[in-house]
């Protein structure tokens, strides 16, 4: 067997049946072994593209995503996707080829250093110097990105070793991502803080989906009656229609989710990590609040907020552990009413698409379980604001980098893990550009992945910026000579329909989803349209601006 | 703000990145390193680092995303108890 076969099954050892992948010298006889390989390789057409795919890939499915790469531009071009995946936690493999032993640190053709620039944007990084250490190597990577706070991991394989033989057996099954451990040291303090407080707060991050801990914290939601919030990344886990949920908090959060956290006396954070965006002025965040915070990572734990207890570990155990009925009822009507003052109005004058109501009908009509992808801007905003997601699993954004060109190539991903599921890739004309190419993995796949694509003609969200906070001066976000979406998707091959009044609205959503390959639907709205709440920069989060 | 000077004992496996992977998280995270001392140990052919370190902010912090080099097996500030490695 060739380094190169090896590698192929250790991959399906591991449970791999789908890579996302670009070809090219170095990783050629991997390719080569891919030709007779039962792991099926979709062609993104970027390796950007293809490292995205793998997010999607393992977000959609709480899988590992795998994504390969040649050397040099190949595997630059992985590194925005594994800036994305270290930031948001999700496990993805990454494989790169590299110039022959022979040639390294010579500035060969296509050699650049991938290890060296991997390790802002990875968990770990390995690479292979014999053939020997593929085994160990690939195990590793598995149960490194998979385990603790999970995170991506590349492999970087000379060419040499991918043709050479070797006579390794594959006996030994691979090794399994150890359980997360827990902690009960500080479980009587937390429990004090729980039984003492007025005024609780449930502050649910990314990190609970990720820890399969869904279902226990909709029971210690509906145990204590603790009204909550959720991050960007904690979307879904708790069932929007929940009377304890409040909506997202932070920069673009609801009314009543950011004034319930910053009038709460204590703060239970639950896999979630103090982000700038959703802090607002760190100093004015939660000031009358203790904190709880209870998560995977110690590193996490006094790096933005100083916290009263910390529970490290198993988040599924942690919070059954402290699940008890509190005495909370008065606080909890208080903060089902601010939800119900403060709840979204979707009446827009004038006869242009509003793009909350849009998304909303969307959200409505949708198949239960569908995934929703988006990019990064005003849109991407709406789609969290105005849809609502079963699961984490159903939402998937790039949440700590913000990267443009998530939508499209994550949506591929997604679809390719849940093949029986409905997905749609809520974009914006900018970022739709930026992986616009990935249209072509949809042709040729013919993945029915249905894109909402949320035309304004310009970069919204930096727009919305120029005009609040840089005197309406508009540089360089006017995108008004956009390509002709519709011939640009049926280029591709792709069914494709503009829509720009509200009449057209209902009618459109609905042929889109009836349709049974890939979609575009092309919305044009207004250029001007901006998205509210919106809690300026450094400003506490109660001093949210409303509109114009 | 008040500079601190910290030195922190490190135990690692024998690896080709780890000494770039640490030299990164201190930089990334703030600090700045004031002296580097490392040894291939001949038993176990693991290396020991020492390295002191300046900041205005708590060592421990850095300690924590020290300790999640999948490489490094101990670490320690210097003069206090040894921490396990388990992030
Ligand atoms: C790769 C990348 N480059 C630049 C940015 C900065 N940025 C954030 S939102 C935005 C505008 C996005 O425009 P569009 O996709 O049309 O979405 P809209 O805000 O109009 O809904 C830009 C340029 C980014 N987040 N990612």
């Amino acid at each position: 067997m060739t380094g190169a076969e090896l590698v192929l099954n250790l991959l399906q050892r591991h449970g791999v049946s789908e890579v996302f992948g670009y070809p090219g010298g170095a990783i050629m006889p991997l390719y080569d072994a891919i030709y007779d390989s039962p792991i099926k390789h979709y062609l993104c057409r970027h390796e950007q593209g293809a490292a995205f795919a793998a997010v999607g890939f393992a977000r959609a499915s709480r899988k590992v995503g795998v994504c390969l790469a040649t050397s040099g531009p190949g595997a630059t071009n992985l590194i925005t996707g594994l800036a994305d995946a270290m930031s948001d936690s999700v496990p993805v493999v990454a494989i790169t080829g590299q110039v022959a032993r022979g040639s390294l640190g010579s500035d060969a053709f296509q050699e650049v250093d991938i290890i060296g620039l991997s390790f802002a944007v990875t968990k770990h990084c390995i690479q292979i110097s014999e053939a020997s250490e593929i085994p160990q190597a690939i195990n590793d990577a598995f149960v490194i990105a998979q385990s603790g706070r999970m995170g991506p991991v590349l492999i970087d394989i000379p060419k040499d070793i991918q043709i050479e033989q070797t006579d390794i057996d594959l006996v030994s099954s691979p090794e399994k991502a150890p359980l997360n451990p827990v902690a009960c040291s500080q479980v009587t303090e937390a429990k004090k803080l729980l039984v003492e407080a007025k005024k609780p707060i449930l502050y649910v991050g990314g990190g609970v989906g990720m820890a399969g801990a869904v279902d226990e914290l909709r029971a210690f939601v509906a145990n204590t009656n603790i009204p909550c919030v959720e991050t960007l990344k904690g979307l879904g886990t708790v069932p929007a229609e929940d009377e304890h949920y409040l909506g997202m908090l932070g920069m673009h959060g609801t009314k009543a989710a950011n004034l319930a956290v910053q009038q709460c006396d204590l703060l239970i954070a639950v896999g979630a990590r103090f982000d700038d965006r959703v802090t607002g002025k760190l100093a004015e965040f939660a000031v009358n609040a203790k904190v709880i915070h209870m998560d995977i990572d110690k590193a996490e734990v006094n790096k933005r907020r100083q916290v009263d207890v910390a529970l490290l570990g198993n988040l599924k155990a942690n919070l059954n552990v402290l699940s008890m009925p509190l005495d909370v009822d008065l606080w909890q009507q208080h903060c089902r009413f601010m939800r119900s003052d403060y709840a979204w109005q979707y009446n827009h004058p004038g006869d242009n698409i509003f793009a909350p109501a849009l998304l909303k009908t969307i959200s409505d009509s949708m198949p239960a379980d569908s995934v929703v992808t988006t990019d990064v801007g005003q849109h991407q905003m709406w789609a969290a604001q105005h849809m609502a997601f079963d699961r984490p699993e159903n939402f998937l954004s790039s949440g700590g980098q913000g990267a443009m060109g998530f939508g499209l190539p994550s949506a591929i991903g997604a679809q390719v893990s849940r093949p029986n599921d409905t997905v749609i890739a809520v974009s914006g004309d900018g970022s739709f550009m930026m992986n616009v190419q990935e249209l072509g993995t949809l042709k040729r796949y013919n993945i029915p992945v249905k894109i909402v694509l949320v035309d304004n003609a310009r970069l919204g969200m930096v727009r919305q910026w120029q005009q609040l906070f840089f005197q309406e001066r508009y540089s360089e976000t006017d995108l008004s000579d956009n390509p002709d979406f519709v011939m640009l998707a049926k280029a591709f091959d792709i069914k494709a329909v503009t829509i720009s009044k509200k009449e057209q609205v209902q009618s459109a959503v609905e042929e889109m989803l009836a349709h049974e390959g890939p979609y575009l639907l092309h919305v044009q709205i207004d250029a001007l349209d901006n998205v509210w709440p919106l809690v300026p920069p450094e400003t506490a989060n109660e001093a949210m601006l409303e509109s114009t | 703000m008040m500079q601190l000077v910290q030195q922190i004992q490190i135990q690692a496996k024998d690896s080709p990145v780890v000494l770039e992977r640490i030299l990164q998280v201190i930089r990334y995270r703030g600090y700045k390193v004031c002296h580097l001392n490392m040894n291939k140990s001949p038993k176990n052919k693991g290396l020991t680092i020492e390295v002191s370190v300046e900041s205005d902010k708590m060592v421990e912090n850095l300690i924590h995303q020290l300790g999640k080099i999948v490489d490094i097996e101990q670490i320690k500030v210097k003069d206090q108890a040894e921490q396990k490695i388990t992030a």
